[in-house]
């Protein structure tokens, strides 16, 4: 059965001011000390919670019929139903409608939120606002997001420094430049960093930077 | 004949250069006219002092003066946070959980063994006591660090965002485990701390700040991706106010009365708008800079105000200010997918440092032009000076605000 969500604005609701606010959560790997939120990626878990705020308070909803819907398909519904788990598609690229309703009041309008499924991501971290650099050696670092990990031990790296493999390192996370004496100043190092996880070939992400040596 | 004719063009010739003379002068000795955009092409911000001006800047953003300002490195060494304790020194967490204090160049480490895979780190309103959260994977660990007995003790609280009280030993903290789900709040100073549960509530990426010592602020985690709403609990009064709703990317720093917060909104795939709001979530001014929130702290000044009687006597009142770091080029920003690009680590800034007049929006100079290069994170104000993590060093440093 499919079922579209109301999406009309409740006159009732608008004069009482009753929200719902809907919150989403997805567990895949971010570095610690990140603040911003994690995003699903393609197959990734997600957990939704709704609550009901009106009058400055947080409303009592657990003998509220509570449904849920994903891009306008009930997917799960019942009675305090405030929490739900559902699985990004297999497609990284696309987004999630969810929706939520509570059909027995009026005076809450249905919320929705769009949940992003984005592809893993790597990222170079180089701190040289200007692209410059000096010095003898300098230390990059990648940062792995959005992978379907629980740490970044389960994934593997792959370095490449002006097209040359750079020699191991103890944390394959970071690489180690040395400049050569002598390096005209504006010689360009183009990076190159691969992210990859092993138990699952879909899931790579590529990150290319190019930063300058500045004598 | 000749003669006549000769006088009559010497006559001529006189006039005609103190015409021209008067004329160079007024315009030589004219102010000039408001400079319109600074050198870096930031609006709504004043130029550096002894800049040309340039035209296209916006009004209404007479400069400040600067005062020379001091730029100084604290601690040699990589920190992830810090705090400044009530004598001035500086308490520093390194990468690796070892606790530093800093005072007058002497450094003394507290705790030399390392806290394994640290996650975060947030200190007590004193800087007496630290709470890090460790671990591996999704399983973390939290444990209290006493700066004055130098000991750890394990804290067996399961929590998946916390933050302290302004102004004793308790800690707001979100669990969304077991079957009540909620902020709770534990007294740390107390001898044997039980968590109290303070609002009920399931939600999902929570973070929490505590400005003031009623009101405990709480939102999500934001993405340029997705909206998020932002609201402040009373516990006095045990009423819920939204301070923010649906907005993309909502970062947002707040005063302590919570009234006046500083709000960033997304603009989506790049860029976005800094926002004055009241506590009531409503825009109160644009500010025409692009910067995060978390680049920027409130202060209060006071300020002599004439009484309304005869009499030469003055009031004082306390003027509210930001101190915000501003990337020098705007374009890093206005590109980039904030604030999820620089949360990353995607995206760095070269900023400079202005001080916003809450009330009337007028920007000043503090820290302009050619110097260090700083990109400012999780700024403090104390005493006079701006406090801050250079995200480009992982080092702290400190502005000296007036005149030393």
């Amino acid at each position: 059965m499919v079922v579209v969500a109301a999406a009309v604005a409740n006159p009732a609701a608008a004069q009482t001011g009753g929200s719902l606010w809907l919150t989403w959560h997805t567990n895949t790997y971010a570095p610690p000390g990140f603040t911003g939120k994690a995003l699903p990626t393609a197959d990734s878990e997600i957990a939704a919670s709704v609550e009901a705020i009106s009058g400055g308070k947080v409303l009592d909803i657990s003998k509220e019929m509570i449904r849920w819907y994903v891009d306008s398909t009930i997917t799960e519904y019942g009675v305090g139903k405030k929490n739900i788990n559902l699985r990004a598609p297999g497609v990284a690229g696309t987004k999630i409608i969810l929706t939520v309703e509570l059909p027995g009041r009026d005076d809450l309008l249905p919320k929705t939120a769009e949940v992003p499924v984005v592809r893993p991501e790597a990222v170079v971290d180089a701190p040289y606002p200007s692209g410059f650099f000096s010095g003898e050696k300098i230390v990059l670092q990648v940062h792995p997001f959005f992978f379907n990990v629980a740490s970044l031990a389960d994934l593997s790296s792959s370095w490449k420094i002006n097209d040359s493999v750079p020699e191991g390192s103890a944390n394959p996370d970071r690489v180690e430049i040395n400049m050569a004496p002598g390096t005209a100043d504006g010689f360009p190092v183009n990076v190159v960093v691969s992210l990859r996880n092993p138990l699952n070939t879909l899931e790579s992400a590529t990150k290319k930077t190019t930063l300058f040596y500045r004598r | 004949m000749i003669k006549r004719l000769i006088y009559a063009l010497a006559i001529l010739l006189a006039i005609a250069l103190i015409i021209a003379g008067g004329y160079f002068l007024r315009t030589w000795l004219a102010e000039p006219e408001a400079p319109q955009t600074g050198p870096s092409g930031v609006s709504g911000l004043p130029l550096p002092p002894g800049t040309p001006p340039a035209p296209g800047q916006l009004p209404g953003t007479p400069a400040t003066p600067a005062v020379p300002q001091k730029l100084s490195l604290v601690a040699d060494v990589e920190a992830v946070a810090f705090a400044i304790d009530q004598s001035g020194a500086a308490i520093l967490v390194q990468p690796d959980g070892q606790i530093v204090r800093v005072s007058k160049n002497q450094s003394e480490v507290f705790n030399s063994s390392p806290v394994p895979n640290l996650k975060s780190v947030g200190f007590s309103w004193d800087a007496k006591m630290v709470l890090v959260a460790f671990g591996v994977d999704t399983k973390t660990q939290y444990s209290v660090f006493d700066v004055a007995k130098k000991a750890w003790s394990p804290l067996a609280i399961e929590a998946s965002a916390y933050a302290w009280s302004p102004n004793d030993g308790r800690l707001v903290y979100y669990s969304s485990q077991g079957s009540s789900p909620g902020i709770y709040i534990i007294n740390l100073a107390a001898a044997k701390p039980v968590p109290q549960k303070t609002l009920s509530f399931s939600a999902q990426d929570i973070t929490l700040a505590w400005t003031t010592a009623d009101k405990i602020i709480f939102g999500e985690q934001p993405t340029s991706y997705s909206r998020g709403s932002l609201f402040v609990f009373d516990q006095k009064t045990k009423a819920l106010s939204p301070l923010a709703e649906d907005t993309l990317g909502l970062v947002s720093t707040w005063n302590q009365a919570v009234n006046t917060g500083l709000v960033f909104r997304s603009g989506g795939q790049s860029g976005g708008d800094l926002l004055l709001t009241n506590g009531r979530g409503g825009v109160t001014k644009e500010l025409g800079v692009l910067t995060l929130p978390s680049k920027c702290v409130f202060g209060s000044e006071p300020q002599p105000t004439p009484s309304s009687t005869s009499t030469p006597k003055t009031a004082t009142t306390n003027r509210e200010f930001l101190l915000c770091a501003v990337p020098q080029n705007r374009q890093v920003f206005s590109s980039s997918r904030l604030p999820d690009a620089y949360l990353k680590r995607e995206v760095f800034s070269s900023d400079d440092v202005y001080k916003i007049d809450v009330q009337s929006g007028e920007v000043g100079a503090i820290l302009v032009g050619d110097h260090q290069e700083i990109d400012v994170d999780a700024p403090r104000l104390v005493q006079n000076k701006l406090f801050f993590l250079n995200r480009l060093d992982k080092k702290v440093y400190a502005l000296s605000l007036g005149a030393d």
